[in-house]
C-alpha cells in the first residue's frame, strides 16, 4: 500500500497545481459465479469455495481530467470478496500521467492498461500482462487486462508510429493458483488446489527484471501492418527448478502483424517467434524451448447486427527432438504444431441493448476446448445485467483448458454504472 | 573432377572462407557507388533523345516557345471568382511567378490573360482580363469576361464559374514536384484557399518518380522480411534461413552497383531491378535448402550432404536460371533504351544468384557448426502437412488426367478468347491509385474544365506556295480540323490562330455574331493580326500559335482524357479529316505534346515486348529439348509455361485491366519463372526414372522431395511478394498480382498437368535421345517398393481445388456505371451540401432515443469530420461521453468513396484498438435508429433518381426526387422520395417506402442555422414507423474550422482525444 499512497500523492501534487475539475464516474457491481460440480480438489474454506469460485461486491471509481499540457487518470477498484481470495480488498487499477511532450512525442507514464496486437482473445505479440484467472472466473473481459507499471513512449513520424514501453519489474501473467480454481500439477499429475499447487518462485521487483516492448506500426491503404519486439520473461512460469518450483525463465520475441479488410471479410494474421534465452538451443528439458507462434483470423459482418469470426492459432515448438528426448517418462508431451481454433458469434437485439456472444477456444492438438457463453442486457443507461459461463474441458488433464475442466462455472453480474 | 560442378562446389566446399572473403570484397566494393546513384524518374527518356518524336516535340515546344504545364484548379459550391478571391488569387500567381522553373511570362491566369472587347466608340482594345474595360459603364466580372471568350472558355474557369485554373507553364519537368510543393505552401500563406486541386501530366510524372523510389524502399525490404518469414516457418532454423537472404541481398548490391558504377541512371525500370531479382535469387536457395533439409540427417555430414544436394540440383539451376537470363536478355533486343538496361541488368542478376548459389551456399552450409545442424531437418517431412498433400495430389492428377486435360484446354480456349480481347493502352496519371489527390484533381477539372491534357499540331508551311499559314485556305482548313475534333468526347477544346482572328474580326464587327468566323481574305487577316498588336495584345501571345514569319502554326489541343486510347482517336480523327479533305499543297503536320509522346513509347513497348517474348519462347523450347534430350519431354515442358501466361495475360483481357507499361514488362518475368517448376520436376524425374526404372515409382517419389520444394517454392515467393498488393501505385499492385499469379499458375499447372502428360506418353516418357533399352528399360514394380497408398488426402486436393476455382471466378466482378441526369446533378450537390459541408469540422452532438413505449435513452458524443475531397473520402471521429458505460470509447471511420470504410473502435478499459469488419452498412449506429449508412451517406450512384415535381418541407421550397436502389440487395426499402431544398440543398425530408408503397421510415432536417456561412442542418430526426421508435439528434458548438488534418484521423487520435472534448 505504501507505492499506492506514495503514486497517489504524487498525482495529486502534480495536478493539484493544474487547478483541476476531474470528471468522477464509476460503477458497482455484483459477480457471482457458481461451478457446475463441486470441485474436491479445492480447499475447504469458511464459503465453500469448492462451488464458488467467485462472490464479491466490486466498486470501481475513476478520476480524470485533461488539458492542453496533459491529462491524469486515476482507477480504483473496492472490492469486499466473501471468498477472501482477492489479494487486497482495494486495487488500484490505473494510475497515470499522459503528456504530449512535443507534437511528434506521447509520454504516458504509471500504472496502465496497454493492449496491442490483431487478435481477438488470443495473442502472440502482445505479451502485457494477462489475467486468467479472471478470465475464466466471470469477471468482465476488461479484466483479462491487469494494469502493469509503464513508461510508454510514443514517437510519431510521418505514418509511422514507434512505441516503446519500459516497465522496471516483471509483472507475470495472473494464472489460477488453486484458490478460486484447481490447477495441474505436472509433479504430482494432478489437478490439485492451492496447498499442493507447484511453488512458483517470483522474479525480485528490480530493475534487472525489468521489461522492454516495442512496436513500429504504419498502413498501406487499408492494410494495417506492426513490428513488434519484446525483451523480458516468459509472462507463465515456463520453467523448472531441480527442486519442484516453477520460475520465470527469460524470453525474448520478435514478431510482425497485418490486419486489413479482404473483400467483405476482415482478415488479420499475426506472427511472433519467442526466444527462450535460457534454452537457446533447446537442450534444458526443464526449461521451454523456443517457439514461433502465429495466427490467422477473419471476420465477418452477417446482415444486421451479427458478427462472426474464425481464428486459427498455431505454435510451432522449436528443436523438437530435443524436447522428446528429455521428456519426462509417462509425463504431459505436446506436439511439435500446437493447433488451436477459435470461433465468435454476436448478436445485437433489442436496439442494441441485448448482447448475445459465444467465444469458444478448440485445441486442435491438445483436444482441449473453453466455451464462453454470455448474454447482457442494458435494463437502463445505467444497469445492466449480465449472464454466461465459462465452460473448460479436455482429454488430457496437463493442457491449458483441460487442466480446468472441473472448474466450468456460470456467472452473473450486476452493473450499476454512474 | 574436371566438369564445371565439380571444379565450383568443390572449390567452395574445400576454401569456405576463402569463398566468403571473395564474395565479402565484391560486394563491399560494389556497394560503394550506390549511393551516388543517379535518379531519373521521367517517363519521356523511355524513348532515347534522338527519337523523332522526341525532336519534333521539342523542336515544336521552342518554336512556339511552349511549356510543360501544370494545372492548379481552385472548386467551389458557388462563383468562386469573387472579388476577395481574385485578390488572393492574384498575389498567388505573383508568388508563382517569382518560383524557379516558372516561365513567368506565360502563367495563364484571370490576372495575366487578355481581354479582347471594343470600346464604345468602336475601337477594339486588349487588355489585361482582370483589367476595368475603359469605357464601358457595367464592368462585367472577371467570370463573364472568361465566358464570352472563346479562347479562354471552359479552359480558364467552367461557364458556371464554379471552378477556376491556373496554367502554370515549366521551364522543365524536373521542377514540377517541387513547383507543385511551393505552390502549397504559398497558398497557405496567403490563406483562403480551401478547395484546390494540382495536376498535369508534369506533376503526375515527376511525382510518380519520386513516390515509387520511395514505395521501392518500404516495398523490397517488406517483402524481404516477409520470404525471410516464411522461410523461417518451413526450414526452423535461422541461420540456415539467413543464407538465402544474404544471397538476394548480396546479388541486389552486385547488379545495382554494377549499373551505378557503368554510369547507367536508376531509371523508372531499373528502380524494379531489386524486386525483381529478390525470388529469382531466392528460388535457388529454397531448392537448396530443401534437398539439403531432407539430406543432411541421412549422412550426418555438412560435406557429404551438401556434395549429394549438388549433384542432384546442379543440372536443374543451370537450366532454370540459364531460361530465366534468357527470358531478360531478350528484352535487349527491344528499342527502348530503359528497358535494354533492365533486360540486361536483370540477366546478369540471375547470373549472379545462380553463381552464388552454387558457391555461396555450399561455403556456408559447409561453415555452419554442427551443434546448429543437429536437429535441422529432422522432423518426418512425410508427416508434415506438405507431406501429406503432395502425393495425394500426385495420384490425383495421374487418375484424373483426361477431366484435367479438358479443364486446360477449356481454360487456355477461355485465355485466348481474353487475349484478343486485351486494350493497350497507358496513362501515367493511372499509375497513381483512384484515391490519389492527382487522380482526383484529374477527374474534377475533367469534368468541369477543358481537361489537364494537352497535345500539339504543328502545321508546317514553309513549303507551300506562299510559305505562310496566314491565308484564308489554310485558316479554314484549321478550323475545320478543330469543328471535327471538337465531336470527340475527350477533347475539351481546341485554340489555334483561328480563335484569335474570329474574335478580333467579331469585335470590329461590333459583335455581329455572323462575322464570328474566319475571313476569306488574306489582307483581311493580316489587317485582324496587325490591329490585334496595336490595340495592346502582346505579340508573344500570338507567337505561341504561330511562328513570327508565320510559315508555321500549332494548334492546341486540350484533352480531358489522357489514356493513350483517347489520344490515339484524336490522332486517327485528324489523320481521316487530313484524307478526306486535301489540305493546301506542300502543307506538313507533326505531333507534339507529352500525350503523344506516351504513345509512341508504348508502341514500341508493345511491339518489342510481344517480340521478345515470342523469340525467347522458342529458344526457351529448344532449351528445353536440349536438357532433356527429348524432343517429347521438351515440348510438354513447355506447358505449364503456355498455360501460365495464357491464363495471366487472359485474366488481362478478360477483367479490361488496360496493357500498359508494367504489364509488358512482365512479360519476360512471367516466361522466366514460370518454366523453373518444369524443368525440376521433368529433370529430377528423368534422373530418378534412371535410377529405379519404373514410371510409377519414379513419380511417387517426385511428389516426396522435389515436389515439397517446388511447393515451398511456390508459398514463399507468392506470399513474399502480398505487401505489394497495398502499395499506392498501380504498377506495384501488378508486380504483386502477377508474382502470385505465376507461381500459383505454374506450380498447379506442373503438379496437376504434367503427371497426366507424362503418363499419357507411357512407359518411354523419360527416355532421353539415344537411350540404350539395358540402361532404360522399365522393370517391374516389387512388392515391397509400393509405398502405403492412403486417399485421405485426395479429399483435401478435391477441397483445394474447388476453393480456388471459386476464388478465380470471383476475381471477374465488374462495376455497374452512373447515368447521367439532372436528378442526379440535384442529388449530387444534395450529397455534398449534407455530408461534406465545408471542408469538415466539428460538433457536440445529443442524441435522444425514443422507443415505442416513449421510454428515451441518451447518447452523448462529438464528432469531428475531414474530407479529402467532395463526393469523394472522409475521415469520421466520434469520442463518446455518455452514457457512462461507453464513455472514452472512440470511434474512427474513413469512408472510401469507392468500396468499403474502414472502421475502428477504442476501448478503453483494455486499451485496446479493434477493426470493425465494415461491411454492415445497414446496422444501427449506436443503437439507434441511425444506420451507419444515415451517418456516413448513401452514395447517390447506387440510385436510380427521378424528379418528382416541386413541393414545401420545413416551410421552405423543395424539389421531390425519387431514388430507386440499382442492386435491390443494397437497401432494406423499396425506393425513397427526397425533398431537397431549393436554396441550401439540403435533404429536408426524406420517405423510406417498403413494397406496399407505405411509408416505413422518415427522416426530416428540424432545424437549419447557418454556421461560418453554411447552411447546417443542426437537429434532425429519424421515425421508424414499424417499430414506432425515433431518434433525434442535435448539434451544438459546430464549426467548420478545423486544423485536423486527413492523416490525424489515425490511432494516436482514438486514444488521445482532444482535450475540448474530455472536458
Amino acid at each position: 500500500m505504501n507505492r499506492i499512497a506514495i503514486t497517489l500523492l504524487a498525482w495529486a501534487v502534480l495536478w493539484g497545481s493544474a487547478n483541476a475539475q476531474p470528471v468522477i464516474e464509476g460503477f458497482v457491481e455484483a459477480n457471482q459465479a457458481a461451478r457446475l460440480e463441486q470441485n474436491d480438489a479445492l480447499g475447504d474454506g469458511d464459503f465453500g469455495e469448492r462451488s464458488y469460485p467467485r462472490s464479491e461486491f466490486r466498486a470501481q471509481l475513476t478520476a480524470r481530467d485533461a488539458g492542453d499540457r496533459g491529462s491524469f487518470f486515476l482507477r480504483i477498484d473496492v472490492i469486499s470478496d466473501a471468498t477472501k481470495h482477492s489479494r487486497s480488498s482495494i486495487d488500484l487499477r490505473e494510475a497515470y500521467l499522459k503528456l504530449p511532450a512535443a507534437p511528434w512525442l506521447d509520454l504516458k507514464v504509471g500504472r496502465q492498461v496497454a493492449t496491442w496486437g490483431t487478435g481477438d482473445l488470443i495473442f502472440a505479440n502482445d505479451l502485457f500482462a494477462k489475467d486468467w484467472e479472471a478470465f475464466f472466473t466471470g469477471l468482465d473481459d476488461a479484466y483479462l487486462k491487469p494494469p502493469q507499471d509503464l513508461l510508454r513512449v510514443s514517437v510519431y513520424r510521418g505514418g509511422l508510429t514507434a512505441e516503446a514501453a519500459i516497465s522496471p519489474y516483471f509483472t507475470p501473467d495472473n494464472l489460477p493458483d488453486g484458490t478460486r480454481l484447481s490447477v495441474y500439477n505436472p509433479f504430482l499429475q494432478q489437478p490439485v488446489g492451492y496447498d499442493l499447487a507447484p511453488a512458483i518462485e517470483q522474479r525480485a521487483k528490480t530493475f534487472r527484471n525489468g521489461e522492454l516492448f516495442g512496436r513500429i506500426f504504419g498502413s498501406q491503404g487499408s492494410m494495417e501492418w506492426a513490428l513488434y519486439g519484446y525483451k523480458g520473461f516468459w509472462p507463465t512460469p515456463q520453467g523448472a527448478a531441480m527442486s519442484g518450483t516453477l520460475f520465470y525463465p527469460r524470453m525474448w520475441s520478435g514478431g510482425a502483424s497485418v490486419r486489413m479488410p479482404v473483400g467483405a471479410f476482415l482478415v488479420n494474421a499475426e506472427g511472433a517467434a519467442y526466444i527462450s534465452q535460457d534454452d537457446a538451443d533447446g537442450h534444458d528439458p526443464l526449461i521451454a524451448n523456443s517457439q514461433l507462434r502465429g495466427f490467422v483470423g477473419a471476420e465477418k459482418n452477417l446482415g444486421r447486427e451479427w458478427t462472426v469470426g474464425v481464428q486459427y492459432y498455431g505454435e510451432l515448438m522449436m528443436d523438437y527432438d530435443e524436447y522428446r528426448a528429455g521428456l519426462m517418462p509417462g509425463g504431459p508431451e505436446f506436439d511439435e504444431l500446437r493447433s488451436t481454433l477459435t470461433t465468435r458469434i454476436n448478436k445485437f437485439l433489442l436496439e442494441q441493448n441485448l448482447q448475445l456472444t459465444a467465444f469458444a477456444y478448440w485445441g486442435v492438438s491438445d483436444q482441449d476446448w473453453h466455451v464462453r457463453p454470455a448474454a447482457s442486457y442494458k435494463i437502463s443507461d445505467e444497469i445492466k445485467v449480465t449472464v454466461g459461463g465459462s465452460l473448460l474441458g479436455g482429454d488430457q488433464p496437463y493442457t491449458m483448458f483441460g487442466q480446468f475442466q472441473d472448474n466450468s462455472n456460470i456467472f452473473a453480474r450486476v452493473r450499476y454504472s454512474f | 573432377m574436371n566438369d564445371p560442378k565439380n571444379r565450383l562446389v568443390g572449390f567452395a566446399i574445400n576454401y569456405p572462407k576463402t569463398v566468403m572473403a571473395i564474395v565479402a570484397i565484391i560486394t563491399i566494393a560494389l556497394a560503394i557507388p550506390i549511393p551516388f546513384a543517379k535518379i531519373d524518374t521521367d517517363p519521356e527518356n523511355m524513348l532515347s533523345q534522338d527519337e523523332l518524336v522526341r525532336i519534333t516535340h521539342s523542336r515544336i515546344k521552342e518554336e512556339f516557345s511552349l511549356s510543360d504545364y501544370l494545372v492548379v484548379g481552385f472548386t467551389s459550391e458557388t462563383n468562386v471568382l469573387t472579388d476577395d478571391f481574385s485578390r488572393r488569387l492574384e498575389l498567388l500567381v505573383e508568388k508563382i511567378e517569382e518560383m524557379d522553373g516558372v516561365v513567368a511570362e506565360d502563367v495563364m491566369a484571370p490576372s495575366t490573360v487578355d481581354d479582347i472587347y471594343r470600346t464604345p466608340d468602336g475601337s477594339l482594345v486588349v487588355g489585361r482580363l482582370s483589367d476595368q474595360r475603359t469605357g464601358w459603364d457595367r464592368q462585367p466580372s472577371v467570370a463573364e469576361k472568361i465566358a464570352e471568350n472563346p479562347i479562354l472558355r471552359g479552359k480558364l474557369a467552367s461557364v458556371d464559374g464554379r471552378v477556376v485554373a491556373l496554367y502554370i507553364p515549366l521551364e522543365s519537368k524536373k521542377y514540377a514536384h517541387e513547383v507543385g510543393e511551393k505552390i502549397k505552401t504559398a497558398m497557405a500563406e496567403i490563406g483562403g484557399f480551401t478547395s484546390y486541386h494540382i495536376t498535369g501530366l508534369p506533376i503526375a510524372q515527376e511525382t510518380f518518380g519520386k513516390e515509387m523510389f520511395k514505395q521501392m524502399g518500404l516495398s523490397a525490404p517488406l517483402a524481404g522480411i516477409l520470404i525471410f518469414v516464411l522461410m523461417l516457418f518451413f526450414f526452423h532454423k535461422l541461420k540456415v534461413v539467413l543464407a538465402p537472404m544474404i544471397l538476394a541481398v548480396v546479388t541486389i548490391i552486385w547488379t545495382m552497383g554494377l549499373l551505378i558504377l557503368m554510369g547507367y541512371t536508376v531509371h523508372i525500370m531499373s528502380s524494379m531491378i531489386p524486386i525483381f531479382l529478390m525470388p529469382i535469387a531466392v528460388l535457388n536457395s529454397i531448392h537448396i535448402l530443401s534437398e539439403f533439409h531432407e539430406r543432411y540427417q541421412k549422412s550426418k555430414s555438412r560435406r557429404q550432404a551438401i556434395i549429394s544436394t549438388m549433384d542432384t540440383l546442379f543440372g536443374p539451376m543451370i537450366f532454370t536460371s540459364l531460361t530465366t537470363v534468357v527470358g531478360f536478355a531478350s528484352l535487349m533486343s527491344a528499342s527502348i533504351p530503359p528497358v535494354k538496361v533492365f533486360g540486361a541488368f536483370v540477366a546478369f542478376g540471375v547470373g549472379v544468384a545462380w553463381l552464388l548459389s552454387v558457391t555461396f551456399n555450399p561455403a556456408y552450409a559447409v561453415l555452419l557448426s554442427k551443434r546448429t545442424l543437429s536437429t535441422f531437418g529432422r522432423m518426418d517431412e512425410k508427416r508434415s502437412l506438405m507431406g501429406k498433400i503432395m502425393p495425394a495430389l500426385g495420384r490425383y492428377a495421374i487418375r484424373s488426367r483426361w477431366p484435367i486435360l479438358l479443364v486446360t484446354i477449356l481454360a487456355l480456349v477461355v485465355s485466348v478468347y481474353g487475349i484478343s480481347q486485351i486494350v493497350v493502352n497507358d496513362n501515367p496519371t493511372k499509375w497513381f491509385k483512384k484515391s490519389h489527390p492527382i487522380r482526383v484533381a484529374e477527374q474534377e477539372l475533367g469534368r468541369h474544365l477543358a481537361g489537364t491534357y494537352m497535345a500539339y499540331l504543328e502545321f508546317d508551311a514553309s513549303n507551300t506556295e506562299d510559305e505562310s499559314v496566314k491565308n484564308p485556305e489554310t485558316l479554314h482548313y484549321m478550323e475545320g480540323l478543330q469543328k471535327r475534333l471538337a465531336l470527340l468526347p475527350q477533347v475539351g477544346s481546341t485554340t489555334g490562330i483561328t480563335d484569335i482572328v474570329k474574335k478580333v474580326r467579331f469585335e470590329l464587327n461590333n459583335g455581329d455574331s455572323t462575322t464570328y468566323a474566319v475571313p476569306n481574305d488574306a489582307n483581311e487577316i493580316a489587317q485582324e493580326l496587325f490591329l490585334y498588336e496595336v490595340a495592346g495584345g502582346d505579340p508573344e501571345d500570338l507567337y505561341k500559335f504561330i511562328t513570327p514569319d508565320g510559315d508555321k502554326a500549332v494548334m492546341w489541343i486540350q484533352l480531358r482524357d489522357g489514356d493513350n486510347t483517347a489520344v490515339e482517336e484524336v490522332v486517327a480523327a485528324a489523320q481521316q479529316y487530313f484524307a478526306q479533305y486535301a489540305a493546301p499543297a506542300g502543307m506538313k503536320f507533326d505531333w507534339g505534346g507529352l500525350t503523344y509522346i506516351n504513345v509512341i513509347w508504348q508502341e514500341k513497348m508493345v511491339v518489342g515486348m510481344r517480340n521478345s517474348l515470342l523469340g525467347s519462347f522458342i529458344v526457351v523450347a529448344l532449351m528445353m529439348v536440349f536438357l532433356l534430350r527429348s524432343v517429347v519431354l521438351g515440348l510438354i515442358s513447355m506447358i505449364p509455361l503456355t498455360v501460365t501466361i495464357s491464363l495471366v495475360y487472359g485474366m488481362v483481357g478478360l477483367t479490361g485491366k488496360a496493357y500498359d507499361m508494367p504489364i509488358a514488362v512482365l512479360s519476360s518475368l512471367t516466361l522466366g519463372l514460370s518454366i523453373d517448376f518444369a524443368i525440376h520436376f521433368l529433370k529430377r524425374g528423368q534422373a530418378i526414372y534412371k535410377k529405379v526404372k519404373n514410371l510409377k515409382l519414379t513419380m511417387d517419389e517426385l511428389f516426396e522431395e522435389p515436389a515439397r520444394a517446388i511447393a515451398r517454392n511456390i508459398v514463399i515467393i507468392a506470399l513474399g511478394f502480398v505487401p505489394l498488393l497495398f502499395s499506392d501505385l498501380v504498377p506495384y499492385v501488378t508486380v504483386g498480382i502477377f508474382f502470385l499469379a505465376i507461381m500459383a499458375l505454374s506450380g498447379l499447372a506442373t503438379f496437376m498437368i504434367l503427371p497426366g502428360l507424362v503418363s499419357f506418353r507411357g512407359k518411354r516418357v523419360f527416355w532421353p535421345w539415344g537411350a540404350r533399352a539395358e540402361t532404360w528399360e522399365e522393370r517391374p514394380v516389387l512388392d515391397e517398393e509400393t509405398p502405403n497408398q492412403s486417399t485421405k488426402g485426395d479429399s483435401i486436393v478435391k477441397q483445394a481445388l474447388a476453393v480456388f476455382i471459386a476464388a478465380s471466378v470471383t476475381i471477374g466482378a465488374g462495376i455497374a456505371l452512373a447515368q447521367d441526369q439532372p436528378a442526379v446533378q440535384l442529388m449530387n450537390e444534395s450529397h455534398n451540401a449534407y455530408y461534406y459541408a465545408g471542408d469538415g469540422g466539428q460538433a457536440q452532438v445529443s442524441m435522444v432515443l425514443t422507443n415505442k413505449k416513449a421510454r428515451t435513452r441518451e447518447r452523448e458524443f462529438w464528432m469531428l469530420r475531414r474530407d479529402l475531397a467532395d463526393m469523394g473520402d472522409q475521415r469520421y471521429y466520434t469520442y463518446f461521453i455518455k452514457p457512462a458505460d461507453v464513455s472514452r470509447t472512440a470511434f474512427l471511420v474513413h469512408k472510401n468513396a469507392q468500396g468499403n470504410d474502414d472502421r475502428w473502435l477504442y476501448v478503453p478499459s483494455l486499451d485496446l484498438v479493434k477493426r470493425i469488419a465494415a461491411d454492415d452498412r445497414r446496422s444501427s449506429f449506436v443503437g439507434s435508429d441511425f444506420t451507419y449508412e444515415d451517418v456516413s451517406g448513401r452514395l447517390p450512384f447506387l440510385d436510380n433518381h427521378e424528379i418528382l415535381g416541386a413541393d414545401t418541407a420545413l416551410g421552405r421550397q423543395a424539389t421531390k426526387v425519387k431514388s430507386t436502389p440499382k442492386d435491390a440487395g443494397t437497401a432494406e426499402y423499396q425506393y425513397r422520395i427526397t425533398w431537397i431544398d431549393n436554396e441550401t440543398r439540403l435533404p429536408l425530408r426524406e420517405d423510406y417506402f417498403d413494397k406496399n408503397n407505405a411509408v416505413v421510415r422518415r427522416f426530416t432536417i428540424d432545424k437549419i442555422e447557418t454556421i461560418e456561412g453554411i447552411p447546417t442542418a443542426s437537429r434532425r430526426t429519424i421515425h421508424d414507423l414499424d417499430k414506432g421508435s425515433s431518434t433525434t439528434i442535435s448539434f451544438t458548438n459546430i464549426t467548420y474550422k478545423t486544423e485536423m488534418k486527413p492523416d490525424d484521423f489515425n490511432e494516436r487520435l482514438l486514444k488521445n482525444p482532444p482535450s475540448a472534448y474530455t472536458r
